[in-house]
Order: structure tokens, then sequence, then C-alpha cells
């Protein structure tokens, strides 16, 4: 069989978001795997830059769609973190059941495009009917569906409605009992574990090399879950969901078994929350600070850096988890068959939109700045042939 | 020759069953669905649109391809249900007409110089050295238990208990030969943009999705006749509907195997059908 080219993507039914892989093949072997990526880059950071803290806020939680709060939550970590702030526990405790209730519905949005993938339509129309039910949730806690502008500087915007707590209930008593079922049937179907065992390995050693974060490492044995680190999360009962096999069927158990942690978390922190009322909005002010946070998205750690002077943001860097976990796919996919390159692609739950930060460079020119240099050359101006962002 | 006049209704049964079928899926997966008529509506659309064929894929056998797939499926219906055709060991030449479809098949997808068409017709070639033989092999137990050379003297009667073997073997060809999963990896949307189909468009598409409810039909009968033998038009149609259900929940319930696993899965289908040969020949 003659060796050929064969592009997936950046259009193709088993990507969720544009990139590109251009796959050298051996028959229906990959000899070797290319990605390519840039279909949808942003300036994310570029366009922080120059904004009040307030108005940065809004923009950070639509890097990402189906996590917003994580955004929100690892920037609001960063500045209040920089301005010296530590919310009451209220607040902390409402935040941790927004990231919950994020990680619940990315991973049964992940779970149906996983079943698709392998082409089970029934089960991913049955994950996505299920997720109604935490947009559900969502609506009566924010008004918002997908997007939520929850977080606020010391506090939230909305305490918990009144009747949330048997709301919340109902629903979330709906999905864990689909969920364990559904996790039944991905423990016994023969054919689905045919399909991901054994798939997209990476060894616990290899996972620590590359320092892939989320369920991708955690389905390798690699406990490196922001949560562990945050004192609410302890008091919530947090455990990590750690699989060892480091395959694709691992890194699905992992998600599946959060799903059902995190509705138990959601549960105790409603028990948790305390009767007081939330407090106000805190000022962001003309704070001067520099200043780092994190979050445990679905994905995995959430990373944002600010400086800031005189309440306007100088310099942001976001590290979203998919750039983390994308330098394990190239070696992942060599060697595999043609079939294997959505399973694997897709076990690592990538996000494209979210983690592209792609500076082009002219030619081979190749310059070594300070950052004063750098701006001073760069932010702000257009220059042809190089994006104008970091 | 009133046989013949189901030739003419061939076709629109062939689309309702497709438009059935969906419809049934859709239940299993909580949906509404299309209407039981869509598949009428997705020919006219496509029929009356104007071709777009990349440059790449310009030669005859793309243009000529779909329509001889086309015409190869529709062939089939000359043996079954009715016996418009009818001679010592016709069923031979039925085995060699469904081979005739698998191999426009593969050539439709080699002829759209697609990489995913290719994949995709590489995919069929090697799933095809397992199923065809297992078609043949099985319909080889089912004469030689019946005692009969023609499908036009095959009597009536519980088949499906005379040759269990062959009929567990027939079941996972059909399910292949109509690419419901788990066994439509040649065909798989996600891997391989639906393989064969991807350069095509307008009419040549058309044709091909109008072989492939041909080829699924035919099936549901060539089922209930072998394992029922020739049934009054009522309980033929009866069976043909509880087989399109049956397929229906098979394809909902699964996921797809990957090429190399549907190969490893035919291998002790392909045994059983030896064995029921075996015992029908010994017999």
């Amino acid at each position: 069989m003659h060796d050929f080219t064969m592009p997936i993507g950046p259009q193709h039914p088993s990507l969720k978001e544009p990139t590109c892989l251009r796959l050298t093949l051996d028959g229906n072997y990959i000899q070797e795997a290319r990605i390519r990526m840039g279909y949808i880059h942003r300036g994310i950071e570029f366009l922080l830059e120059g904004k009040s803290l307030e108005k940065a806020l809004y923009i950070v939680q639509r890097i990402c769609g189906i996590c917003p709060t994580s955004h929100s939550t690892a920037y609001l970590n960063c500045v209040e973190r920089g301005m010296g702030i530590d919310p009451v526990k209220k607040v902390k405790l409402l935040r941790a059941i927004e990231l919950e209730l994020e990680r619940i519905n990315s991973h049964m949005l992940w779970l149906g495009h996983m079943a698709k993938i392998i082409g089970y339509q029934m089960l991913f129309m049955f994950f996505w009917k299920e997720r109604e039910n935490c947009l559900d949730i969502f609506e009566k806690l924010t008004g918002g569906r997908i997007h939520h502008n929850y977080s606020k500087l010391k506090s939230a915007r909305y305490d918990l409605p009144k009747d949330a707590g048997p709301f919340m209930e109902k629903r979330l008593d709906r999905v864990y009992r689909k969920v364990g079922d559904y996790l039944k049937t991905f423990e016994k179907d023969s054919i689905i574990k045919s399909r991901l065992k054994g798939v997209g390995t990476i060894t616990r050693e290899q996972a620590e090399r590359m320092c892939l974060v989320g369920p991708a490492a955690r389905g390798s044995g690699v406990d490196n879950d922001v949560r562990g680190h945050v004192g609410e999360y302890r008091q919530l009962g947090f455990r990590p969901v750690l699989e060892r096999d480091g395959d694709a069927y691992a890194r699905t158990l992992v998600r599946l078994k959060e799903v059902l942690h995190s509705i138990v978390m959601i549960r105790e922190a409603l028990k948790q929350m305390p009767e007081s009322r939330l407090p106000k909005w805190g000022d962001f002010g003309k704070a001067t600070f520099e200043s780092t946070g994190r979050s445990e998205a679905p994905r995995g750690e959430d990373f944002h850096f600010i400086k800031a002077e005189e309440g306007i943001i100088k310099r942001a860097k976001i590290r979203t988890p998919t750039f983390a976990n994308i330098i394990s796919l190239e070696p992942m996919l060599k060697g595999r068959e043609i079939g294997d390159v959505p399973v694997i692609l897709g076990s690592l739950d990538p996000c494209f939109a979210c983690m592209e930060r792609v500076m082009l460079a002219r030619g081979d020119k190749v310059e070594d700045l300070s950052e004063e240099e750098f701006n001073k050359k760069y932010v702000g101006k257009h220059i042809p042939g190089i994006c104008p962002t970091h | 020759m009133w046989e013949s006049i189901f030739l003419v209704f061939a076709l629109p049964i062939s689309l309702f069953l497709e438009g059935l079928r969906r419809k049934v899926i859709a239940r299993f997966h909580n949906r509404v669905g299309p209407p039981v008529y869509q598949p009428f509506l997705d020919l006219r659309k496509l029929f009356g649109k104007g071709p777009s064929d990349s440059r790449g894929s310009d030669n005859a056998f793309f243009r000529v391809c779909p329509f001889l797939y086309f015409l190869s499926s529709f062939l089939l219906f000359l043996f079954i249900p009715f016996q418009i055709f009818s001679f010592s060991f016709d069923f031979i030449l039925l085995i060699y007409i469904t081979i005739l479809c698998s191999g426009f098949y593969v050539l439709v997808g080699f002829a759209s110089n697609s990489p995913y068409g290719i994949v995709g017709a590489m995919r069929e070639i090697i799933t095809m050295v397992a199923y065809e033989m297992v078609l043949a092999v099985s319909v080889f137990a089912f004469m030689l238990a019946s005692g009969v050379t023609s499908l036009s003297a095959y009597p009536a009667g519980m088949h499906f208990m005379t040759a269990p073997l062959a009929t567990i073997a027939l079941l996972f060809v059909v399910s292949i030969e109509t690419k419901i999963t788990p066994f439509d990896s040649a065909e798989a949307d996600t891997e391989i943009m639906y393989g064969y189909k991807t350069e095509f468009s307008s009419g040549s598409l058309a044709w091909m999705e109008l072989a492939r409810q041909v080829k699924s039909a035919f099936f549901m009968f060539f089922l209930v006749f072998l394992l029922f033998g020739p049934l009054h038009i009522i309980w033929l149609s009866i069976g043909t509907l509880a087989f399109v259900f049956l397929f229906a929940l098979a394809n909902a319930t699964t996921s797809r195997f990957r090429v190399d696993q549907v190969f490893k899965v035919f291998v002790p289908v392909l045994a059983l059908a030896l064995i029921e040969l075996l015992r029908m020949v010994m017999a």
C-alpha cells in the first residue's frame, strides 16, 4: 500500500473546533502526525491589556464557552490575591458550586461527544439530554444557561434563590442516577471497551514528564488537581479521581466518576452554606499588583497571570489546560490506526479557541527582547505578518 | 408475470423502509425524528441540485460508477422477494451480484480520488474478504438444508431452525451489508467523513443514496425469504418491518468497531457458517 497524506480538519465531523492534523499514512496506519493550529486565534491576552480590572472580568469569562466560571474564578483568585482580599466562606462555597456544576456540564458534553465519535449515537443523545438538567440549574442560580457572569470581586452576583435547594436536589439526583447507569454501560459494553482500551496510552512517567493536567493526567494516575490545595474543597470531602491505565478508557472513566463526585460535593456545599447575607461587591479601584491565580477547570489547571498598574492591566498571561495537554497528541497518534485518531484527539478534550496563543516570526529572524523592549516595539501596534499579540 | 409489478414499487418501498428506519432510530434516541417521507424529499433535493465536483476527481469512473452501483443493487430485486428470473443455481448469480455491488462500492471510493474515499474503499476491501465469503457459505447452507437448487423452488418453513448457525452468520452479514453500527467502519462519519461518498454531490450522490437504500431494503426481504421461505405478502411485510425494527435497534444501541476488529469478529462468524455447511453436506 502506498503512503499518502490525509488531513483531519480544519473542518471535520469529529472536531468540535477547527484544527488540522496532517497524517502521513502507511495503509491504514499513521506514520507521522503533525498538528497545525491557528485557525481560531482571537488575541485574548492582547484584548485584556489596557482594560480596567472590572472590564477584564467580563472578557475572561468569554475565553471559553463551556468553562466561563473557571476563568473568572482563576482571574478573581489572581486579583484578590494581588489586592490582599480573602472572600468569606459563603462566597467560596458559591464559587465551588458553580465550578462543580460547570465540571458536570463540560464532562457530560464531552462524554456525549466521545460516544458520538465511537458511533454510539444513542448514548450521545442521552448524555446531552441529561446535561439540560445542569443548564436548568445554571439558569435558576445565575439567570444564564451558558454564560453566567456570576463571579464578582469579594462576592457573587446573586445569593442562592430560596427554592434553589430542592430544585437542584431534584435535578442532580436524576443526573446522578442516569450517569451511574451510563457508567455501568461503559464498564460492561465490550464494543466500547474494545474501542477505548489500550488506545492513546500515556504512562504515569510520560504524563509527569509532559506536565499533563486534568483528566488526561489523572487517567494516568497523576494527582495534580488544584482543588486538593483549596481548603473549602477539603471540607466538602474532595478526593481526586484517579485511574492507572492511562488510555482513552481510563480518561473516560475519570470524567464519568468526576461527574458523580462533583454532585456529592455540591450536595455537601448546599448543606454547609451559611445563612448569612452575601457581602457587597468589591471595588477594583486603582490597584497595582502582579499576581497569579489558579482554578481547576473541567479540562485541568487554568492559570492566570495579571500585572496591573493603577487598575489597568499591563500584561495578562493565561494558560489553559489544553495548552498543557496538546503536547501529548503527536506521540500518542504514531503507529495507530486512522479510526483511533478521533478517539485519541477527543480523549484529551481539547478546546482550541481557549488555548491559541500564537506569535508568528517573520522568516528565521529571532529577537531576544526584554519585556520593556517588547512592549515598546510591538504591543498595541499592527505589524504586517506578525500577529499583534503574545 | 405479475411479480414484475414489484419492480415498479421496489424504489418507493425501499425509500419508505429507510424513512421508517430513521424514524424508529430517532425514537430510540428520544428524538422526534424526520417524517417517514424524508428520503423522498432528500432525493428530490439532490436530483434538483447542480454538480459541484472537485477537479481532482474528474474521471469516467467517477461519473459512471454511482449509477452502476445503483443498477447492480436494483438487480438484486430480480431474485428476491419474487423470482422474476429463475433457473437452476440462480442463487449463485445472486451471490455474484451482491459481490458486484460491493465491487462498485469500492470503485466509487477509489474513483473519488479523495483520501477519505480511498480509505473507505480500502476498509471495504478488507471487510469484503470476510463477509462475502460468509454470505456465500450461509446461502449454500440454506439451499442444501432445503434440498433445492433454485430460489423459485425454495419451500416455505422455519428454515432458521434447520440451519441456526447459518442464520446467526447471515444476521451478521446483513448488518455489514446494510452498513449499520457496529460494522459501518467503511462509512464512519467521525473518522473518514462517510468514506466513499465524501466527494460526491447532486445526482451522483442521489444514485449512491438510492443504491444504499435499495440494498438495505433488499437484505430485509432477503432475510425473511431465507429464514421463512416465500410467504404471503402480508406476512412478508410484517417480517420485513420486524427486521427493519431489529436492525434499527442494533444500530441505535451499539458503537462502531474498528476495521481490524470487524475482521476479527467475522473469523468466528465464518467458522459458524462453515460448520453449518459441513453439517448440511454430511447430512
